[in-house]
């Protein structure tokens, strides 16, 4: 089967990159690409729980991240979430901590790679 | 496997992507802002995009690694089992 | 041996430098006889505006219709 690996590593909101991360990892699981999705760097705030988008008009995108969990596997990486000081408790569900050794992997073997 | 790195040495998201490649023995290709790193480096196991040097008063004789075009970056793209770009 | 490249811009055109590489990189392939094809998403897609006005920078739209004049294939 055809899989692609994204990759995120900027912060939710400030720029489109976590949304863009989201929307085509999503998009790749609707045509059966079986997706992974990793956080590195700031890339791992997306996975923050308790995020309140309130009437702003931006999408939550931690909610988001939280049905896409259903369909694919989602990673953070443990040292950017050391960095970052979010404990895995603060993370949204299924999203699994793995360190550097699980993004190595997950480059060897996908297919096709794209970086937000 | 190929690594494009576009970003300047001092950000985070550089630094990510040259350790990485490192620790996979990929080969890397450094351009736009990338290229400065050049300079600063001893290693010379990089390739380092021609036109974003020039466009930076850049010279070869001040940097570490070979010196490639973009013909010869999009046959090595072309070649790669897989390109991973741009950090 | 000719190859599918498939480059991917996700940038709008005069913040970034990846409009110009994305125009070398492309006629560079082109000329090397592999297939390019290019994808824009997300601002990306303000590369191919008509109406461009500006100077000083490589001109996104012009440079890409010319690509695509020389067989580059665009989806937005």
């Amino acid at each position: 089967m055809d899989n692609l690996l994204v990759i995120l590593r900027r912060p939710p909101y400030g720029v489109v990159n976590a949304a863009e991360a989201i929307r085509h990892a999503g998009g790749a699981k609707t045509f059966d690409y079986g997706p992974k999705l990793f956080l590195i760097d700031s890339g791992v705030c997306l996975a923050k729980k308790g995020q309140n988008t309130g009437d702003s008009g931006f999408t939550n995108l931690g909610e988001n991240l939280d049905l896409l969990s259903g369909e694919m596997e989602i990673y953070a990486d443990e040292e950017s979430l050391k960095e970052y000081r979010i404990n895995p408790e603060d993370l949204v569900e299924g999203v699994k901590v793995v360190n550097k050794e699980a993004l190595r992997q997950a480059l060897r073997e996908s297919q096709s790679v794209m970086i937000f | 496997m190929l690594f494009l790195i576009s970003s300047a040495p001092d950000a985070k998201e550089f630094q990510s992507a040259y350790k990485l490649a490192k620790d996979m023995d990929a080969d890397i290709c450094l351009l736009q802002n990338a290229v400065y790193a050049a300079r600063q480096t001893k290693d010379n196991n990089i390739y380092v995009l021609a036109d974003d040097m020039r466009l930076r008063g850049i010279a070869e004789t001040e940097i570490a690694g070979r010196v490639i075009d973009y013909s010869q970056l999009m046959d090595m793209m072309a070649e790669a089992d897989k390109v991973v770009g741009m950090f | 041996m000719a190859k599918k490249i498939t480059l991917f811009l996700n940038t709008s055109p005069y913040t970034y430098e990846n409009t110009y590489t994305a125009i070398r990189l492309a006629e560079a392939g082109l000329e090397n006889g592999h297939e390019v094809r290019l994808v824009a998403s997300a601002d990306g897609v303000y590369n191919f505006l008509k109406g461009q006005k500006g100077k000083g920078l490589p001109h996104a739209a012009d440079n890409f219709r010319t690509l695509m004049d020389k067989g580059m294939k665009v989806d937005l």
